[in-house]
């Protein structure tokens, strides 16, 4: 069974060195496009092997990328490492330990999309993984492999190390072009969509960090040696962060198609001793939580939807028996009002409203009739009513604990303590 | 104090357009001083042909950005989900009991300041922090009190 493709060599060699990366084969796959295939054959590789994005929405790769127009104007490349998402933490391991291979990826889809500038938009909080990455940038244009006439052939890119600042929302794929442009973070309407009209007003692809790692070896292997890994449509490795009530939390890249429970029991070393799953959100605080009866299904993008759920960045937080819905609502809700950059009505009143509710529930002050309040703005925020998804977000997990746990939303509407906490306080005596 | 003239236009010229360069050199303000001064502000103004008020409108979007100079040591501390759970908030409360010092707040003789911040990608580290901006975890609230002090180095 293949299981590291991405995450290959980390902890046993500092990949961030060009010369270890190289000696472990790394650039190989640059050299072989340069030399022996033209743009469309990578574009072909990357149709071939299926690769959807691992950002969150699981697009197809080679789709975005179609969409381009072909009207000679300048195209650019963002690299979308913005990773924000509470529970999220594989594109930082990528960065700071692999960043070598990210940047080959940038390469080859600049290669493949005829593009002459890649931007690399790490979040603010990255400093260790802007230094890195930087660093490795660096070095690689000092042996010819970023900058002009790489490897001597006619492709030339040049590559910038760009840092946001502090905010959420420039994950969102047309934030990340306003922040880029120096400008607040604010989604934009679409269309136009990024390919038609994205930075500068050019066309432009956001790809996730993870997806375009993909592509090395997809151009290395060929695009139905990925093809084959893994469930049919929703091929190759993800790489899963297991956070929460877990023995070994951590990053594992596993087979798509991996049961749930094998990544949580085998890999994350199972629940802390004594306690009870009670629920996974598995693609961070923005996911529909996934109750234990449906721990064996395959970690891919499809079969997750056909659990009402998602895959998204398989950022897993696992929670157990200690934690009550209505906190981890509560949590997520402060979150987002935080997070909200105010742009839509529904986003910006919502999150603060929903906040409120929960805020009062979980103190000991909820009032009769705060389950419906919650769930009314869930129907006021979500349902696609804003430029970009942050407040559908933001009423997912909600919607999913209302329906989920109602019992213990009605319990905090009574005022008093917390029922969950005075539970586990029995158990304890 | 301007910004020194060859590295913000080396900046600059990274971008097909100026303002990409916005953020870039407010950062560079930021570490030079440790927080975005009026004179970085009107120098970004002027070397970018934009509005001081514009500058600090996108400024103001983004919270990493400071406007008074900062403690000697910043400690940072996730209050998101995984870190929640892992007790973020009673260690806050902690320091807060042992310094008098809440989030949000620095020491009155500027030596620390403690604030909250949102997830950190370091969810495997819970409750994970930033200690001078360095990214480290898990926290204890001893841990914390000690780094307040200026005792440790914050490192993993």
């Amino acid at each position: 069974m293949i299981r590291r493709i991405l995450t290959d060599g980390i902890g046993e060699f500092d990949l961030t060195r060009l010369d270890v990366y190289r000696a472990r084969g790394g650039f190989q796959a640059l050299h072989k496009a340069l030399t022996t295939m033209s743009p469309q054959d990578v574009f072909n590789e990357v149709k071939t092997s299926n690769l959807r994005g691992r950002g969150g929405a699981g697009a197809g790769a080679a789709f975005k990328w179609s969409t381009l127009p072909e009207d000679g104007r300048p195209r650019y490349l963002i690299l979308n490492g913005d990773e924000s998402e509470p529970g999220s933490f594989s594109g930082r391991m990528l960065i700071e330990k692999n960043p070598h291979l990210v940047l080959e990826g940038a390469l080859l889809a600049a290669y493949a999309c005829k593009m002459a500038r890649v931007f690399i938009y790490l979040r603010g909080e990255f400093h260790e993984g802007a230094q890195i990455l930087t660093r490795a940038v660096a070095e690689a244009r000092e042996a010819g492999l970023v900058g002009p006439r790489i490897l001597g052939s006619e492709f030339g890119v040049e590559v910038v190390v760009h840092r946001g600042a502090g905010a959420y929302i420039c994950g969102e794929e047309t934030a990340i072009m306003e922040s880029l442009e120096g400008k607040r973070g604010h989604p934009r309407t679409r269309p136009p969509f990024p390919t038609a009209s994205g930075l500068y007003g050019m066309p432009t692809v956001i790809n996730n960090v993870e997806t375009i790692a993909n592509v090395v070896g997809i151009v290395a292997n060929g695009g139905a040696w990925f093809a084959a890994i893994g469930p049919e449509k929703s091929p190759g490795t993800k790489i899963c962060s297991v956070s929460g009530r877990v023995r070994r939390p951590g990053n594992y890249e596993i087979q798509m198609g991996t049961p749930l429970r094998e990544l949580i029991e085998e890999h994350a070393g199972g629940l802390e001793p004594g306690h009870q799953l009670k629920f996974v959100l598995p693609a961070g605080a923005s996911s529909a939580l996934v109750l234990p009866k449906d721990l064996d299904t395959p970690l891919d993008f499809d079969s997750m939807m056909s659990i009402r759920s998602m895959l998204g960045s398989a950022g897993m937080l696992v929670c157990d028996e200690r934690d009550c819905a209505v906190h981890v609502a509560y949590l997520g809700s402060r979150f987002y009002h935080h997070e909200s950059c105010g742009k839509c009505t529904p986003c910006r009143e919502g999150t603060g409203w929903t906040e409120r509710v929960l805020h009062r529930m979980e103190h000991g002050a909820g009032r009769p009739g705060d389950t419906e309040r919650l769930q009314a703005l869930c129907r006021g925020i979500g349902g696609r009513k804003c430029l970009c998804l942050l407040g559908d977000f933001s009423v997912t997990y909600l919607q999913s604990a209302l329906s989920a746990f109602p019992e213990e939303f009605v319990a905090h509407e009574q005022g008093g303590p917390c029922p969950v906490a005075a539970a586990v306080e029995v158990a304890n005596r | 104090m301007a910004l020194d003239a060859r590295e913000a236009t080396d900046i600059i010229g990274r971008y097909p357009s100026p303002r990409s360069a916005l953020l870039p050199l407010l950062w560079l303000g930021q570490h030079r001083d440790g927080y975005v001064t009026e004179d970085t502000v009107a120098d970004v103004a002027l070397r970018l042909g934009m509005a001081v008020a514009e500058v600090e409108s996108v400024l103001s979007f983004y919270s990493m950005f400071r406007r008074r100079p900062p403690a000697r040591c910043r400690l940072e501390v996730c209050r998101s989900l995984a870190c929640a759970m892992k007790g973020s908030g009673e260690i806050l409360a902690r320091v807060q009991e042992e310094t008098g010092v809440g989030p949000g707040e620095s020491s009155a003789d500027g030596a620390f300041s403690v604030e909250v911040v949102e997830c950190i990608a370091a969810c495997d580290h819970a409750p994970a922090y930033l200690f001078n901006e360095r990214m480290a975890g898990p926290l204890t609230p001893e841990k914390a009190l000690e780094l307040l002090r200026g005792e440790g180095e914050g490192r993993r």
